[in-house]
């Protein structure tokens, strides 16, 4: 009886949900996120839907924030290393590549061949654990949720090798200013290849069950078109942006690290919707694969770092950098300032997620209908810490 | 059937079919596990799932009508339980033929439709509007496969169905006697079960599970309890009609077990439609299907 007693009756009287407009008014408001399977991280969308149509769409992010730009104003240039990677969890290495890179430029510090070699393995293994992960994502928004199972225990392999070699799994913190922090273990690069071999042999599983599934590719086809004309307007980049047409890489426009010295291709498609886009991220596992054999087959021996001074008094000269690297979620940028103090003046991080997941997400919900809503968002593969960074 | 073993069965009859629906459902998670590289959880989990969301205590409520939709959502389905022949319980299906069924399978959806509709949650509302053209969607075709077979047979009578296949044998099941109508089923048995590619009323990632999103507690409980029936229920209908019933519990749960095997398969390996899409396959290939059974039975051929 006094459980009875304390029952609450919400909506008494049937009132409209507390998101609806007025009934005249035939739209009303949805929420996707930030509790919701259909979200993408830690991360919100607060929709107006007519119907089922998305008349209406705004991002809402910073569920995540933890100030990172400012924070590495506050730490000495070594400490920062440990942050850096935590602004995109998924594919954490290219900031790591970046931070060291920025470093290296405002310095003038050399890295070892060897290590070059290593850092380019790292950033490809790295985009191809971002892609399973993405593949997984995407697949789950259409139900099928065998693939993200079976993509992420095969992205594990790759965080195996992750832990072989800098010990961690996620947060490698191996990519340092004048190097990498170690060389690789004995039988390393054969673990390499063995994976390399098995994620290769799972790329025609995948096709069945997820590229060439008859009712995925009937859903993701044209939806969340980016109009080629506009792509390069919203500043879309990556993957994204290569499905719209552009073979626009910053490994091959600006070439960093030994990029230059390896053979690949960049896939590109035309369609620019969110098959398109997942089916340039398919290809580019094919080639990211091709470049860590190429790495593990020219890898020279020789030092994998320059030696630094003391990280604890280490004062990087002043100056300031600009540099990029193409990361799974597009293009990637630090501005680094050094006033020639132990910590840096200003760390401005450059993300494709701000670019994907917000701007470019809210001009391609509208006009979407609810049941697509997520799939667009995964299909743009954005990163939300990194949106709110 | 003396009166005290009416009264056993009518109390013990749900209770068994409950029973198999949870080993339904943690074969499924089991079987699903195993596919997706995973160990999964118990077989009775399902179990576990009812006894934790029953046990929780109540401090919200839609108000009387919700309260009321939801048990009339489980009410409805058990109701139709009775009416289902299954080996060594048929007492009831003298009083009512698949006629009766096919009514009386329409009250769970309209619970559901008017206790969901009562939270004013839009996710649960859009989820309701699926479930009400999915029903669209699979409850012609399905109907029209019955006629068929009632047209071949010469009986609504579940009973007598069952008999005729069995006195024919394996080439007297109706799947093989008249495959046509046999598919037919079986696609619009898939939708029924709300299995992908036609699982558009939960959709997570779509509608936040749609109608489940706002019941939470004893609600979803009830919820599933009355899936846990659901699915033994609507297996057992397509095993009278199609693969010849059963003559013993032991060939009955084979069957069952097959055949959602088959199901839970193709669920494994597809992605869920758009509702319109699922709407249109069951329209374009179940129903013409079920169409074509009928007309080839009508002229004799089938």
């Amino acid at each position: 009886m006094s459980e009875k007693m304390n029952i609450v009756t919400v909506n008494d009287g049937r009132t409209l949900y507390p998101g609806a407009s007025a009934p005249e008014n035939r739209e009303y408001n949805m929420f996707i996120g930030p509790n919701h399977p259909g979200i993408e991280g830690n991360f919100a969308l607060k929709l107006t839907l007519e119907g089922d149509t998305i008349v209406q769409a705004r991002t809402d992010a910073g569920y995540l924030h933890r100030g990172f730009e400012k924070l590495m104003e506050q730490r000495l240039y070594m400490q920062n290393i440990a942050i850096v990677p935590r602004i995109c969890v998924p594919d954490p290495d290219p900031n790591e590549e970046n931070y060291a890179r920025a470093i290296e430029a405002i310095a003038h510090i050399e890295v070892p061949r060897r290590a070059q070699f290593i850092r380019v393995m790292m950033l490809e293994l790295s985009r191809i654990a971002s892609h399973l992960f993405a593949f997984g994502g995407f697949a789950g928004t259409l139900g099928l949720y065998t693939m993200p199972n079976w993509s992420i225990s095969d992205r594990d392999r790759i965080l195996e090798l992750f832990e072989a070699l800098t010990g961690a799994r996620i947060y490698h913190i191996y990519i340092i200013p004048g190097g990498v922090r170690r060389d690789l273990p004995e039988g390393f690069a054969q673990r390499v290849k063995d994976t390399l071999f098995y994620i290769e042999s799972k790329l025609p599983e995948y096709d069945n069950l997820l590229f060439e599934n008859s009712i995925i590719r009937k859903r993701s086809r044209g939806i969340g078109v980016i109009p080629p004309e506009k792509a390069m307007e919203w500043g879309v980049t990556g993957p994204n942006l290569r499905a719209a047409g552009f073979a626009h890489d910053v490994r091959i426009d600006d070439p960093y690290e030994v990029y230059n010295e390896l053979e690949f291709d960049i896939p590109i498609a035309h369609e620019s919707d969110a098959l398109a886009r997942m089916l340039v991220r398919r290809k580019e596992v094919e080639e990211s694969i091709r470049i860590i054999r190429q790495v593990l087959d020219k890898m020279p021996s020789g030092p994998v770092w320059n030696k630094q001074p003391n990280p604890l008094k280490w004062k990087v000269p002043a100056g300031d950098a600009y540099v990029r690297t193409e990361s799974s979620k597009g293009e990637y940028a630090y501005y680094m300032v050094s006033n020639g103090d132990v910590r840096p003046y200003r760390v401005h991080v450059r993300g494709a997620s701000v670019t994907h997941g917000v701007h470019v997400l809210e001009k391609l919900l509208i006009g979407t209908r609810i049941e697509d809503a997520s799939q667009v968002m995964f299909s743009l593969d954005a990163c939300p810490p990194e949106v709110d960074r | 059937m003396s009166v005290l073993s009416i009264v056993v069965w009518i109390i013990a009859y749900p209770l068994i079919i409950f029973c198999i629906g949870v080993l339904l459902g943690g074969y499924e998670r089991k079987f699903s596990a195993r596919v997706e590289r995973r160990i999964g959880p118990s077989w009775i989990q399902p179990f576990y799932d009812v006894i934790k969301l029953m046990s929780k205590k109540t401090n919200v409520s839609h108000g009387y009508m919700h309260d009321v939709a939801i048990l009339m959502l489980l009410g409805g389905t058990m109701l139709t339980l009775y009416f289902v022949p299954v080996p060594g319980f048929s007492y009831f299906s003298q009083f009512g033929d698949f006629l009766v069924i096919s009514y009386l399978l329409l009250i769970p959806s309209l619970g559901m439709a008017l206790g969901v509709g009562e939270t004013a949650n839009p996710n649960g509302s859009i989820g309701i509007s699926r479930a009400l053209q999915m029903l669209a969607g699979y409850e012609v075709p399905f109907i029209l496969t019955f006629i068929g077979v009632a047209m071949k047979e010469q009986t609504t009578s579940m009973l007598d169905i069952i008999r005729v296949q069995q006195a024919g044998g394996f080439w007297a099941w109706g799947l093989i006697a008249h495959p046509l109508l046999g598919v037919a089923a079986l696609i619009a048995l898939q939708g029924m079960l709300n299995e992908k590619p036609f699982e558009v009323i939960v959709a997570p990632h779509e509608i936040a599970t749609g109608p489940m999103t706002e019941m939470g507690g004893k609600y979803l409980g009830i919820m599933f309890i009355q899936h846990l029936i659901a699915v033994p229920l609507e297996l057992t209908l397509y095993i009278n009609l199609f693969l010849g019933g059963a003559s013993n519990w032991l060939e009955y749960l084979v069957k069952l077990f097959v055949l959602w095997t088959a199901l839970i398969s193709v669920n494994m390996v597809f992605g869920r439609f758009r509702v319109d899409s699922a709407v249109k396959f069951m329209w374009k290939i179940s129903l013409p299907l079920a169409a074509l059974g009928v007309i080839g039975i009508m002229l004799n051929i089938a």
